[in-house]
């Protein structure tokens, strides 16, 4: 009996670590590639180090790089995206897409989704907000305690200010965790990565739009919701809505 | 003021010219071959003694200077000047590169230095000779055409001279007609073309007297082969002279091999490029300048300007403005050609700018040569007010360069997602501490309350308890106490009383008055003449005729009803 669990754990163990060992090969195998200029390698071994750690932010990064040198801007900006997804205050990635939008050159260009504002507060991420809102909380009750007992007046004051501007504080930071919890956790944005995809018509059988309205690399999408098959209902930045494949846009 | 102020500015101008002594060296050719004369001028605005400084050693002067002055007129200032000069000839018998000079004018005890000149002194280039036939041999002179090369490649150049054989010793040449190359019309004369050096040379087995004469470098145009057309001369001894008329000279001018490269400038010869850049750090949508030199020997006079390689976002304004620093010599063009572009940087970020190519057919390798530049790092620092109208809209991109903004991370930057907000945890640890202060406030208050509320009982009952102890007193002094005394407890009984109602608080006895003025503000007039008779009744008593027990009764019973009239007093 203690054989078969000492054999169990054992092979969780194995599991784990060469999980783990094949992650970190993928990540410098990809890094090795892209020096040697060989950038499809790099490409493959960054997709496969995400598929293990999805939020590894060099991966995304170091694959536009490498999306950009094969002189695929489209995806390269859509990699950029992903960086600035989960660092919203990165400014290389930043400076990475448009230089993509340019080298791009069809009319695009990157419009920022955040302000710059929002990009500082939202760069903090929505977990951090949490525990600062969580703090001041208890801050607040602290200097309402306080404030009750005061006997002098104008102990009293400065406890009724701090607690005051404390709670001020609290609301801010859950304002903003919220708002970063909603930017974290909205993936309804998607980029067109490919020259042009075409938009469809909604009939019985899947056909081009009557007006052969194509979508060009580097536009930004949203959707709005799935429609039948394998197509979905989206809205340009200009507002215009249009069916296309779900297959041709790469969601952030 | 103004009229003063430009006399001045006169008067400081002609100093500044007359303390500018200029002393100026010139060489010419700077470009020579061994044994080949050359001239060596100094010309100053200062009269003085000649020295010079860095005279090679192997420099052999001819033998007499010349030197004398010419006036200059300055039209814009009116002003003449005088400009001395002193010219020599010379050869230099080794090969090398030397640096000639300073010159020096020394006048009195001031010494004014000119500038230094470079020079370049080749070989001897081996030339082949033209023919010969023998009538010409028997002649007392004949001539003939020299080439350096019989074979040329399209824009090769070639060193052409007229070369003179004379069996007499020739004094000067007259009514010379040049030598005529099919296709080219421009001649860049070698050295002094017009003075020749005598020397005894040997043809054939003859001494001669014999010069060189008319050396040109050209650049003759067309493929095939082409005759160079003889020369003609009166050869003179003193008044005697011969005419002699040169055979002519076959050379074949070879095409460029096809398929030039891309970067082909039409340089033909051997070249060199480098490449500048004012800044490497600037920022988006400022100004570069960027200067490309071409420096070498061949054709340098006939070849395009380089094209740029530039990637997009780099836009080029205006035409280069182009620097020609080169000297005909015996190997063609020597020397340089700047071009400066300005070019205004549109993208930014970590740029590198490709290497500036350029192609040109080595003449002796028989091949087309390509050399480079480095590649530029720049750093361009965005500019978030720069708007980018990129006119390059039609480019073709498959030339560009890749451009790589950043460096790879080499490292995993693994970001935790998890958040704890909107967890129920996050919502209790916000709540708890917010309710518990919440609670916290309510608890305290409502402990005031009821601290309040335990006072204000014990008072009312202390109240009560006095009130009622001033009217059991009162009842006690019916029957045996003094009108002074029983009418007094009648009085402070009903004050009491009225303190109650009135909640006074104050640190001295309520008045008559006080309360008369209480009982108006409740407009309740006939309790006013209650309290009002129960006063007069026990001023009248306490000050004038005795009372009986019976009136006694009447008041307190009077009191009673004032006070059972009361709400709040409870007795």
């Amino acid at each position: 009996m203690v054989a078969k669990y000492c054999i169990s754990i054992v092979s969780f163990l194995l599991a784990i670590g060469s999980f783990a060992s094949e992650s970190v090969d993928s990540h410098s195998e990809g890094v090795k590639a892209f020096k040697a200029k060989k950038y499809d390698e790099a490409i493959q071994s960054f997709e496969k180090d995400l598929k293990n750690n999805p939020n590894n932010v060099a991966a995304y990064f170091n694959l536009g790089l490498s999306y950009n040198a094969q002189k695929e801007y489209g995806k390269a900006i859509w990699a950029f995206e992903k960086v600035l997804k989960i660092t919203p205050n990165n400014p290389e990635a930043i400076e990475n897409i448009e230089q993509n939008y340019l080298e791009l050159d069809n009319g695009q260009e990157w419009r920022s989704q955040l302000s710059h504002f929002e990009r500082v507060l939202y760069g903090m991420k929505s977990n951090n907000w949490a525990y600062i809102s969580l703090f001041v909380s208890f801050l607040v009750a602290l200097l309402f305690f306080f404030f009750l007992k005061a006997k002098d007046l104008s102990k009293k004051r400065i406890f009724l200010v701090s607690a005051v501007f404390s709670l001020s504080i609290m609301l801010f930071a859950i304002y903003v965790a919220s708002s970063a919890h909603d930017y974290e956790n909205n993936h309804n944005f998607a980029l067109v990565t490919k020259t042009t995809i075409p938009t469809l018509q909604d009939n019985d059988a899947v056909t081009l739009d009557k007006d052969q309205i194509v979508l060009k690399a580097g536009t930004r999408v949203k959707k709005l919701g799935n429609h039948k098959d394998s197509m979905i209902k989206i809205e340009t930045s200009s507002g215009q809505t249009y069916l296309v494949n779900k297959e041709d846009v790469d969601f952030i | 003021m103004l009229s003063r102020l430009l006399t001045i500015l006169s008067v400081l101008t002609v100093i500044c010219t007359y303390a500018q002594k200029k002393v100026e060296l010139t060489i010419n050719p700077t470009s020579m071959e061994v044994g080949e004369t050359f001239s060596i001028m100094v010309t100053s605005t200062v009269q003085g003694q000649l020295d010079f400084d860095n005279v090679p050693a192997s420099f052999i002067q001819d033998y007499n200077i010349n030197q004398g002055s010419s006036s200059k007129i300055d039209y814009s200032t009116g002003n003449v000047e005088m400009i001395y000069f002193f010219s020599f000839t010379g050869i230099i018998t080794k090969a090398g590169k030397y640096k000639i000079g300073p010159a020096y004018i020394t006048n009195g005890s001031k010494s004014y230095p000119s500038n230094s000149v470079t020079i370049e002194v080749g070989n001897k280039v081996p030339m082949s000779n033209g023919e010969v036939s023998a009538q010409q041999l028997t002649d007392p002179a004949f001539g003939l055409i020299q080439a350096n090369k019989k074979t040329i490649y399209e824009g090769e150049p070639l060193l052409v001279t007229a070369k003179v054989f004379a069996k007499y010793n020739p004094s000067h040449v007259g009514t010379y007609k040049s030598y005529v190359v099919p296709g080219t019309t421009i001649k860049h004369p070698i050295g002094n073309t017009t003075s020749f050096k005598k020397s005894i040379e040997k043809y054939k087995g003859v001494e001669y007297y014999s010069f060189p004469y008319d050396k040109n470098v050209i650049f003759p145009s067309g493929i095939g082969k082409f005759q160079i057309e003889p020369f003609t001369m009166n050869l003179h001894q003193g008044y005697q002279n011969f005419p002699l008329i040169s055979n002519g000279f076959m050379i074949d001018i070879l095409p460029l091999p096809s398929n030039p490269p891309a970067d082909f400038i039409g340089g033909v010869g051997d070249f060199t490029i480098e490449r500048e850049i004012d800044a490497q750090t600037i920022k988006q949508g400022e100004v570069l300048k960027m200067t490309i030199t071409i420096a070498g020997i061949g054709n340098l006079q006939n070849i395009l300007d380089p094209s740029l390689n530039l990637p997009r976002g780099f836009t080029v304004y205006g035409d280069p403005v182009i620097t020609k620093n080169y000297s005909f010599g015996m190997h063609g063009t020597e020397g340089e050609i700047i071009y400066e572009f300005n070019i205004e940087v549109k993208k930014s970020g970590n740029i590198s700018l490709p290497a500036s190519t350029i192609s040109f057919f080595d003449p002796n390798q028989e091949k087309y040569v390509q050399v480079s530049t480095d590649e530029i790092l720049m750093n361009i620092e965005r500019d978030k007010n720069y708007i980018v109208e990129d006119p390059e809209v039609n480019a073709n991109k498959d030339t560009e360069l890749v451009i790589s903004t950043s460096k790879i991370k080499e490292e995993k930057e693994i970001v935790i997602l998890d958040s704890f907000f909107g967890t129920p945890g996050y919502w209790g640890g916000i709540g708890a501490p917010i309710l518990a202060s919440f609670f916290f406030i309510l608890f305290v208050r409502r402990k005031d309350k009821s601290e309040e509320k335990v006072i204000a009982k014990r008072k009312k009952a202390a109240n009560d308890s006095a009130l009622k102890e001033r009217l059991t007193s009162a009842k006690a002094l019916i029957d045996g106490g003094s009108d002074s005394d029983y009418y007094s407890e009648i009085e402070n009984a009903l004050r009491k009383a009225y303190e109650i109602e009135m909640k006074f608080e104050e640190d001295r006895r309520i008045s008559k008055s006080d309360i008369i003025a209480f009982i108006e503000q409740t407009g309740d007039s006939e309790m006013k003449e209650k309290v009002r008779a129960i006063f007069t009744n026990c001023e009248q008593s306490k000050y004038g005729f005795s009372s009986t027990n019976a009136s006694r009764h009447d008041v307190l019973q009077e009191l009673k009803k004032v006070i059972d009239k009361m709400k709040h007093v409870k007795w």
